[in-house]
């Protein structure tokens, strides 16, 4: 199973001065100030480094919450625990 | 920090990607609308610094073509840049790529457009920088290179956002800005300490002896020799060469003098700590000996355990994470970054001869008990050499390095000194010094502005360390008032600014005759010009108030 606590380590380090809100895996693109379209670029980027995978084009536009991230993660047999 | 940062492209540049936290160092950075980018040269303040990316493709179109008039295309960017850079007083860097794709086949027979092009815009922006010192240029092929095209581009990141590069392409990028702007504002590494055994040769002298050690031309052999042919490079560019061996001293000066394998000499080393105390001590007594602080040392050792010692004890030293891959140090030595300069001066050629001559003048100086005489006798001689277009970046130079014999510690940029030559009120000259131990060229640094009618300001004056113990500054203050009389001023001011690294000139002014001025004369409409911190105490005298102690040292 994939360990949405490593996830949450890179939104920290993708947005270092934001104020990431508590019901971490609700959140998706807007909930906060620095996770906009370009954010969520840096972000996925963030991802892919982290993980060592590669999401396709279409992975760049459909992926915009933490739910997205978690299940392609999954799908894409990323296990961290 | 204020200073400002723009970053502008032609392609998408991912602002707020962690790649660009570290350029966060230098200023505040900011990212243009991408495909603004000669917005940022127009519009840039004087003290902006403007990084540039710009991909040929921006210039050249997509398509196919099968000429292109390189003149027509790239004549008005340049304009605009050359525009931009006058009076600039903060970094311009550009980056350029051509995104060509090598086609074996074609490329076989002739070089391709965009290879062309990349050549003929790379040698317009170098040739510009080449006499503009805040102007950097980075080739972005040969950066990429590095890690390969493909790695550093990215197709997909194009067409779903128009972002040319991949996360790794950003970040050799950021890196190569990173580096020129820690050189623009921070100064080289000036002293290189190499330990001996497996280090400059393979083996250890004491157990495998001289015959039994590898080095020379066969296999492992050959990359020691490597490894001593770049450490060499070095020394001959102007950084200072020095060993720090737990050995017995004798043994090792015996492979200098009797191993065919060996490319360094005894010449090429400027001091050395050969003995069995911990290497920390080592490089403190070599930092005293040298007049140079720590945090120019730079320490290369196989040990991982020296390592370790030597981050822990002495913090400052840049101590190298060497490899256990040996085949890779010759390479790694070549471009550490820490000894990177963007020119290097005549000067810096004759440097390890000038700190070889300092560890011999202050020896001497230790054993004879009448300093003055002995000063005396070295026949010193000075001379003052003025600033010109083959003198100017040594006056940049001393100016961004000098930090013990330096009233003001002032930085001035080439550009300054440049516009500070063509005031016609003011006083500007270099000081050469050389004695019996070596020409040591020129270490001083001299800027008097005028403050009113029959006042002069003593803007600038700096010496380098290494000819310290000379009491140059008398022969340099001498000068000083001679020429100050000559055009006709009365008396002259100047300025400790106390910094963590000048107390050595602490008491300059009050040993050389001058008078504290009380803060309250400061009022006077004389020296209004005059900023004041609250680490500045200002000093007077009169030009012509009297000889000066120790000038009798020099042939004046």
């Amino acid at each position: 199973m994939f360990d949405l606590k490593a996830l949450q380590d890179v939104f920290v380090k993708t947005f270092p001065t934001a104020v990431i809100p508590d019901n971490f895996s609700d959140l998706r693109l807007g909930d906060f100030k620095e996770w906009d379209s370009l954010g969520n670029f840096n972000l996925l980027l963030a991802i892919e480094e982290m993980y060592e995978i590669r999401f396709d084009i279409e992975d760049m536009s459909a992926l915009k919450s933490v739910q997205d991230f978690s299940q392609r993660l999954d799908s894409l047999g990323v296990v961290t625990e | 920090m204020n200073r400002r940062i723009t970053i502008s492209g032609s392609s998408l540049l991912l602002p707020n990607n962690r790649a660009w936290e570290k350029i966060k160092l230098y200023g505040e950075v900011s990212h243009n609308d991408y495909g603004d980018w000669s917005g940022s040269l127009i519009n840039a303040a004087i003290d902006e610094i403007v990084v540039q990316i710009i991909f040929l493709d921006d210039f050249l179109g997509a398509s196919d073509k099968t000429h292109f008039d390189l003149d027509k295309i790239f004549n008005l960017y340049l304009q605009l840049l050359k525009k931009s850079l006058i009076a600039k007083t903060a970094p311009t860097i550009i980056a350029i790529a051509s995104c060509d794709e090598i086609d074996a086949v074609r490329n076989s027979k002739e070089t391709s457009l965009r290879q062309q092009a990349q050549q003929y815009l790379l040698s317009s922006l170098h040739e510009l920088a080449s006499s503009n010192a805040l102007l950097y240029v980075i080739d972005l092929d040969r950066t990429f290179a590095k890690i390969g095209y493909n790695c550093a581009f990215d197709s997909r990141n194009w067409y779903f956002a128009h972002c040319y590069l991949s996360s790794k392409g950003l970040e050799v990028l950021t890196d190569t800005i990173y580096q020129i702007l820690n050189r623009h504002f921070n100064t080289a590494a000036k002293v290189l300490v190499l330990d001996c055994d497996n280090t400059i040769w393979g083996g250890v002298i004491g157990e495998d002896g001289i015959s039994g050690i590898q080095l020379g031309s066969d296999g492992l052999g050959q990359v020691f020799k490597d490894f001593q042919i770049e450490a060499q490079k070095l020394a001959r560019q102007g950084v200072i060469l020095c060993l720090a061996s737990k050995n017995n001293e004798e043994a090792v000066w015996d492979v200098f003098e009797h191993h065919s394998g060996m490319v360094l000499t005894k010449d090429d080393i400027s001091a050395s700590a050969i003995n069995w105390n911990d290497k920390a001590s080592n490089l403190e007594a070599l930092s005293i000996s040298l007049g140079v602080g720590l945090d120019s040392f730079v320490f290369w050792d196989d040990n991982p355990l020296e390592r370790d010692q030597m981050i822990f004890q002495a913090p400052k030293v840049d101590t190298v994470d060497v490899p256990k891959d040996v085949l890779s140090w010759p390479k790694l030595l070549r471009t550490l970054s820490c000894f990177a300069k963007f020119q290097i001066t005549e000067d810096d050629v004759k440097k390890a001869d000038q700190y070889r001559s300092r560890a011999s003048f202050i020896e001497a100086k230790a054993s004879t008990s009448d300093t003055l005489s002995y000063l005396k006798s070295i026949d010193l001689r000075a001379s003052a050499i003025e600033i010109n277009g083959g003198t100017i970046s040594r006056a940049a130079q001393l100016c961004a390095k000098t930090n013990q014999f330096n009233m003001r510690t002032v930085r001035y940029s080439e550009a300054d000194i440049e516009r500070f030559c063509l005031e016609n009120s003011s006083v500007c000259f270099l000081v050469s010094v050389s004695d019996v131990y070596g020409d040591h060229g020129i270490v001083g640094l001299v800027y008097l502005k005028k403050l009113s009618g029959e006042v002069a300001f003593l803007d600038t004056m700096l010496m380098s360390c290494r000819v310290l113990g000379r009491h140059l500054e008398s022969w340099m203050l001498n000068e000083i008032f001679l020429r100050l009389n000559k055009l006709g001023f009365k008396s002259l001011v100047g300025e400790y600014r106390e910094t963590e690294k000048n107390q050595l000139v602490k008491s300059f002014f009050t040993d050389y005759g001058f008078t504290q001025i009380q803060s309250d004369s400061l009022n006077d409409s004389a020296f209004h010009n005059l900023s004041i911190t609250d680490k500045s105490t200002f000093f007077t005298r009169k030009v012509d108030e009297g000889s000066l102690p120790f000038l009798e040292i020099y042939n004046v």
